[in-house]
């Protein structure tokens, strides 16, 4: 039955790409908590579509857009912690107490500075290593844009890591 | 290769082997279900969601067992009938419990099968009062609505229901119109219980049991919960005319219970469900639903490896409007038995919270310890206008302590740009 085999291929997702599906959610978000949730939405999302599923094959595809674009709802929502953050305040971040941390995750630590699409555009590219066809379709737009999101989200980065040398 | 590009490859390399070995925990299916007291708030039910998805099994053959009638029924030509109608008008109740607490969630409206959306008014038990939803494909358009059925003049647009009765009902990511596709799958026993009239018409009365393997082996690995049998009536013309199904766990996951019911009627029904304008539709969350007027202390989606355990995400949150609740939430990988929130600079201790859950502490990999205190709009000023270094003490069940340091922030609600 069509749908037995749908549902299948939805286990076979969840076998196949759920670790993936929670790395994507947890480098996106910095949090594990967030990220269960995302990826628990996000099959609930696909199971709850699957009659409605051509291929199986997109699967995957619409298991990653959707965890992109329910990582982007929770930064919507989060956007008063944002606007507090950008307005320049000094959070000491907690880790930097413990110098092994800091190393470590300094680069998450950027990553999740900045504005949700030019992060996931980062993620994708780099942390996933996709093409620009794979994060251009991940985020719904074209591969110029992509692009632009990529040498935005480097360049955020770059001078951040160029204050922290100076400063 | 530029610098911080290979930095981000590895932070990819990195994040997966942590994953091989086990230090972040895999993606579970069901962990938990957020509940926030006074703030009218429900997290996404995903328990029920799952059942939903998992759907009802679908008879096979006649049995005859220790006397029990059982009837072929097929109950996807039940559901194909039912979706070939086109639309009807649905009623659902949704009913959480959690931790003692019980909230009922009621929703009436209409659905339409073919075009995929929904339109419901869904009144709470909770402070959150009554709300309209309109539900197409992905999208979700609610607003609040008044006593007198007054809308609110915006309309807010999100990817999936933040509403707690939608997002509880329909959690599944999908809406009623898209629900019946759920009870299609393996087949199983199904029990003829008898007939009932509904409202003038007469049903017969089928009871189900899940199977949770339904799914696959993975998934069910994941489940904390154990599904209740299904129930649904069917009239005459083959017609879905109400299905019931529920979820339970043990206390000691503190992930509750959920019923849910819905009932159809009035099948064929013309119904308009449309997009509210663009005009009318803003990305602001209402306030009562933990939007403007709710403050948000402490940063939260911060990792941080204190000592021998993992405290993950602490945050505590307020809602102004409804100030006689505060709650921390600490994730944490080990037991967690209660906490307290010092003010740095003159160690006064600004709250004791003991744990809400009466055993106290949760086992193995479920990372979830809430605890909650009330407090007084005093409290609340006192909080958001001085930002001001906090540390919250968590304590363990062995009498060890780690401390987690929080920043309070009291900010505006000011909606942001993603950058593009």
């Amino acid at each position: 039955m069509e749908t037995r085999r749908l549902y299948a291929a939805v286990d076979d997702l969840y076998r196949d790409h759920g670790r993936a599906a929670f790395r994507l959610a947890y480098l996106l978000t910095g949090s594990r908590a967030q990220a269960e949730d995302l990826v628990q939405d996000a099959f609930v999302r696909i199971l709850a579509r699957v009659r409605h599923v051509r291929e199986p094959e997109t699967l995957r595809a619409y298991l990653t857009q959707t965890i992109v674009n329910l990582a982007k709802n929770e930064y919507r929502r989060a956007g008063r912690l944002r606007s507090f953050l950008s307005s320049g305040r000094d959070i000491a971040p907690p880790t930097t107490e413990l110098p092994d941390l800091a190393g470590r995750d300094e680069v998450h630590a950027q990553l999740l500075r900045l504005p949700l699409r030019q992060r996931a555009a980062l993620v994708l590219r780099y942390c996933e290593d996709r093409s620009e066809a794979e994060v251009a379709d991940a985020l719904g737009t074209s591969p110029k844009a992509v692009r632009s999101l990529v040498g935005r989200g480097l360049e955020a980065i770059r001078t951040r890591d160029g204050e922290g040398r100076d400063g | 290769m530029d610098d911080v590009e290979r930095k981000l490859r590895e932070l990819g390399e990195r994040t997966d082997e942590q994953l091989r070995h086990g230090e972040v925990p895999r993606a579970g299916i069901v962990r938990r279900v957020r509940l926030r007291r006074g703030a009218a708030a429900i997290g996404t039910c995903a328990v029920v969601a799952l059942v939903a998805a998992v759907a009802i099994p679908r008879l096979g053959d006649v049995r005859r067992n220790e006397g029990i009638e059982r009837t072929a029924i097929d109950l996807a030509a039940v559901v194909q009938s039912t979706e070939d109608a086109g639309t009807a008008r649905i009623e659902i109740e949704m009913t959480l419990e959690m931790t003692g607490d019980e909230y009922t969630t009621r929703g009436v409206g209409v659905a339409d099968f073919e075009r995929l959306r929904s339109r419901l008014v869904l009144e709470d038990t909770g402070v959150l009062g009554r709300a309209e939803i309109v539900m197409i494909g992905n999208t979700t358009y609610q607003r609040e609505l008044g006593k007198e059925g007054t809308g609110a003049e915006k309309w807010y647009e999100t990817m999936m229901p933040d509403h707690a009765g939608a997002s509880a009902a329909f959690g599944m990511g999908g809406d009623p119109s898209s629900f019946l596709a759920y009870l299609n799958t393996v087949s199983e026993e199904v029990t003829r219980v008898g007939e009932d009239t509904l409202d003038g018409v007469r049903t017969t009365h089928y009871r189900a049991e899940l199977q949770v393997p339904a799914l696959g082996a993975s998934m069910a690995e994941d489940m904390q919960f154990q599904l209740e049998p299904v129930d649904v009536w069917v009239d005459d013309e083959g017609l879905l005319r109400r299905v019931e199904f529920g979820v339970s766990s043990d206390a000691s996951t503190g992930l509750g219970s959920a019923h849910f019911t819905m009932r159809l009627w009035d099948f064929g029904v013309p119904v308009d469900i449309a997009a509210p304008p663009p005009e009318d539709v803003t990305d602001e969350p209402p306030s009562a639903w933990g939007g403007p007027g709710t403050e948000l202390i402490g940063d939260g989606g911060v990792t941080m490896i204190m000592g021998e355990g993992r405290i993950e995400t602490p945050y505590v949150e307020v809602d102004a409007k409804n100030p006689s609740f505060i709650e921390a939430c600490v994730h944490s990988s080990r037991p967690v038995t209660g906490a307290t929130l010092v003010h740095e600079p003159s160690g006064r201790r600004v709250f004791i919270f003991e744990p809400v859950h009466s055993d106290g502490h949760f086992e193995g990999p479920l990372p979830v310890a809430c605890v909650e205190e009330a407090i007084t709009h005093a409290d609340v000023d006192a909080l958001v206008d001085d930002p001001t270094e906090f540390t919250l003490i968590v304590r363990r069940k062995e009498g060890n302590r780690e401390t987690v340091r929080l920043t309070i922030i009291a900010s505006s609600l000011e909606g942001g740009d993603d950058g593009e």
